[in-house]
């Protein structure tokens, strides 16, 4: 852990698929804010974009990581949190995320949002396989839920629900009790794409909610005078944001299209598990890295800090890997899987030395905003 | 008025200035607010002049009126009545008003208009000065340059034949602070390389109208931009290059003799909260960086030597008054001591300490740190703050490997 390698530095970084891109980490060192984690044939590396803001990447171990940008503890636990989880995933990395914080080692405020987190999470997931079970329900008895009252919903759900599930297990070939694991593991993952169109409070649509709101804010602010914006990147970073919003919503609609048909769903679990569980995060793939640049903007409240966060938002544009056009009917833009815009930093003087010091801070408290 | 209170005069206004001297935070919070509320200050404004230390570290919200607005960018020009000497390169305060005035009068329905859109704004609204002022300030300028004294004038006891040419150089700078503000945001806080050629053309703009006015563009580029000190300090293009040249020699020799005066950066550093004495340090230290750049004369050289060496040990004072009385205090004084606040603290001296160590002192803050993480360290295990809130000091104060060694000791 402690031995340094050397860093190689990536000319171009043309991802092709999401898992190659790897997982952003929401690591609180300035050096390190951008910095991806993936799968690598020996473990796990990082995807550090180029302090200089130039082209490229460092793919770099831990080693290397602490050569560049010495992490915090923070990060580092994070780091020794993530490399022990079997899967590195967005999810995988939100809950090592968010058990981190919760040990107070982004501070307390961030303590105190994770708590939240963690709570809303587990609410998110009982709210999935509800609905998972209510649509089960509907499928097999189209008006079957219709007469029943509020109150005793829940009641039901429960008891039609698990006559459905004794119903349908032969037909599947699983027993009853295998059924409902299936649907509470499928509410599980489904959980922050949310079941059913309504259902505004999941996770991802929250998120692209933020990211809706930060996209309208810089454009308002980049209408309202010419000069605020830099050498156009703020209108590059509006325009990447709003092709990210497209590609989220396409995608949380699909996923939800899929998580429409409860039976189907089920069929599809005991099939290829993977697949239904890739099928379930995609929409956390395609959004990944885009909250923290959202954050920066709406944190950034007056004139020169919206300027500075221009800077910063430039350098962690999420590129889109060639495999979305798998994923939607949508053909993304050329040149969403490039890095739209870069700053070329004279010196490191922004992130480092005294500065650093109030952008940890910054970045702790960008942590306790988080969704 | 008949019936109203009488005015304070200069005895009564020395009487309580004393007692305002001494009043605790929240009287002096009340004072300034109702000196603030007065649409007519006149000699009641002396009653701020003993707290303007106090209010560097309490920063109440300061009502943005038009004559706040229209001086805020020569902000560091100005200087009490008291010490303002015509050939110095400085505003007197008891000026301000009467200028303002001749400005409001002369711009009269576009002055209510600014006045309409600050109403119930503070100074603390950087987008909205930016906003207004950027409408003000040429205007301003232009109305300076060929002002006559208003009535209110004689207020100020600075004698008629100063106004003229006080009027004029504020009226050259006013003239160009729009620009200026433009030229600054575009460096995004020094991040961005400043455009040699807008700066010309404003350091062209101010020679152009009064000469005079130049060394004071300059201390006001030095203290808001020291980024760009080197790029002043280079040739200077066209045929007022000399002008500029020595302008700009005579303003950072200045600038270098004021940092070390007894009332200097140290004393103001001492006075401030620990986060605006960094944003200080940091500052004086580019100004210092920026000044050796390139080739410098052997007695600018000497010279900047000697300010360093008293800078640095009013940096390091400033440093152990706030290690011992922002974070030891407050957790070795037993109980649950806000945490946050602790932190913050620490994070604002090593800020401090860091900028502060390119002027000098290295190891003496070293020590300091060492010893404070040691602090921490041996803080009873069953008071305090807790083991993460320990490291997470222990990291801030000494580094993320002494903070990573704590964290795996056990």
């Amino acid at each position: 852990m402690s031995g340094s390698s050397a860093p190689f530095l990536v000319e171009s970084h043309h991802p092709a698929t999401f898992r190659s891109r790897g997982v952003a980490a929401p690591f609180t060192t300035p050096m390190l804010v951008g910095t991806r984690i993936r799968e690598s044939k020996t473990g796990i590396e990082l995807v550090v974009p180029n302090p200089s803001g130039g082209r490229g990447v460092y793919i770099l171990d831990w080693g290397g990581v602490r050569t560049l940008g010495n992490p915090n503890v923070h990060d580092t636990v994070l780091f020794r949190r993530v490399s022990s989880i079997g899967r590195l995933d967005p999810a995988g990395m939100r809950d090592a995320a968010l058990d981190v914080a919760l040990d107070g080692h982004a501070g307390r405020d961030a303590a105190a949002a994770a708590k939240r987190g963690i709570a809303g999470d587990a609410a998110f997931r009982l709210n999935a396989h509800f609905r998972l079970m209510l649509g089960l329900i509907e499928q097999v008895h189209p008006a079957g839920m219709k007469a029943i009252p509020p109150a005793a919903l829940g009641e039901e759900v429960e008891r039609r629900g698990t006559a459905i599930l004794h119903k349908l297990a032969p037909l599947v070939g699983q027993s009853p009790a295998d059924l409902a694991d299936a649907l509470a593991a499928l509410g599980n993952v489904f959980a922050p794409v949310g079941i059913g169109a309504d259902d505004k409070d999941a996770r991802t649509a929250c998120l692209l909610r933020r990211l809706e709101e930060a996209q309208g804010s810089l454009s308002d602010w980049l209408s309202a005078d010419a000069e605020n914006d830099i050498g156009g990147i703020g209108r590059a970073i509006a325009g990447a944001m709003q092709t990210a919003d497209g590609y989220g919503r396409a995608i949380l609609q699909a996923t939800r299209a899929v998580a429409a048909d409860a039976i189907g769903l089920l069929k599809r679990w005991f099939k290829d598990t993977e697949a239904a569980v890739t099928t379930a995060s995609r929409a956390d793939w395609v959004l990944d890295g885009w909250e923290w640049v959202c954050l920066l903007w709406l944190a950034a409240q007056t004139g020169a800090a919206r300027r500075r966060a221009l800077l910063e938002m430039a350098q962690l544009i999420p590129v889109l890997p060639g495999e979305a056009a798998n994923w939607t009917d949508l053909p993304p833009p050329p040149e969403t899987l490039r890095q739209p815009c870069r700053v070329t930093s004279r010196e490191d003087g922004w992130r480092s030395g005294g500065a650093a010091f109030a952008l940890i801070e910054r970045n702790e408290s960008l942590r306790a905003m988080s969704i | 008025m008949a019936g109203g209170p009488a005015p304070l005069n200069a005895r009564d206004i020395r009487a309580v200035s004393r007692d305002v001297a001494g009043a605790d935070d929240a009287r002096v919070m009340r004072i300034v607010a109702t000196v603030d509320a007065m649409s007519a200050r006149g000699s009641a404004d002396e009653l701020i002049v003993p707290l303007r230390r106090r209010l560097a570290v309490l920063r109440p919200p300061r009502p943005l009126r038009f004559v706040r607005l229209m001086f805020h960018p020569l902000d560091p020009l100005i200087i009490p009545a008291g010490r303002w000497r015509p050939d110095q390169h400085a505003i007197p305060r008891t000026a301000l008003a009467p200028l303002a005035d001749c400005v409001r009068v002369a711009m009269a329905p576009r002055a209510r208009v600014i006045e309409a859109a600050i109403s119930g704004r503070t100074a603390a609204d950087a987008d909205m000065i930016a906003a207004q002022g950027r409408l003000l300030w040429p205007d301003a300028g232009k109305v300076l340059m060929s002002a006559i004294p208003p009535a209110t004038w004689r207020e100020t006891g600075l004698g008629d034949a100063i106004f003229a040419p006080l009027a004029r150089r504020t009226g050259a700078l006013l003239a160009q602070m729009a620009a200026f503000d433009r030229f600054c945001a575009e460096t995004v806080q020094g991040l961005l390389p400043p455009r040699a050629d807008a700066l010309h053309a404003i350091l062209r703009g101010i020679a152009g109208a009064d000469e005079s006015a130049l060394p004071m563009m300059v201390k006001l580029l030095l203290t808001r931009l020291p980024e760009a000190a080197a790029l002043l300090m280079a040739a200077q293009p066209g045929p007022q290059g000399s002008a500029l040249k020595a302008a700009a020699d005579e303003t950072v020799d200045k600038l270098l003799e004021q940092l070390v005066r007894k009332e200097g950066a140290a004393a103001r550093i001492a006075s401030t909260s620990l986060e605006e004495a960094g944003t200080t340090v940091r500052r004086i230290a580019t100004l210092l960086r920026q000044l050796e750049d390139g080739s410098v004369k052997p007695a600018r050289r000497a010279h900047l030597k000697a300010v360093r060496q008293t800078l640095d040990a009013g940096f390091r004072t400033r440093f152990a008054a706030g290690l011992r009385d922002e974070v030891l205090a407050l957790l070795l004084a037993g109980g649950n001591p806000d945490v946050q606040v602790i932190e913050a603290a620490a994070r604002d001296l090593r800020a401090l300490e860091t900028e502060a160590r390119a002027v000098g002192g290295g190891s003496a803050y070293d020590l300091m740190l060492r010893q404070t993480a040691d602090a921490v360290k041996a803080l009873p295990a069953e008071t305090g703050p807790g083991r993460t809130d320990r490291i997470r000091l222990v990291e801030i104060l000494a580094g993320s490997d002494a903070a990573l060694a704590m964290l795996d000791e056990r």
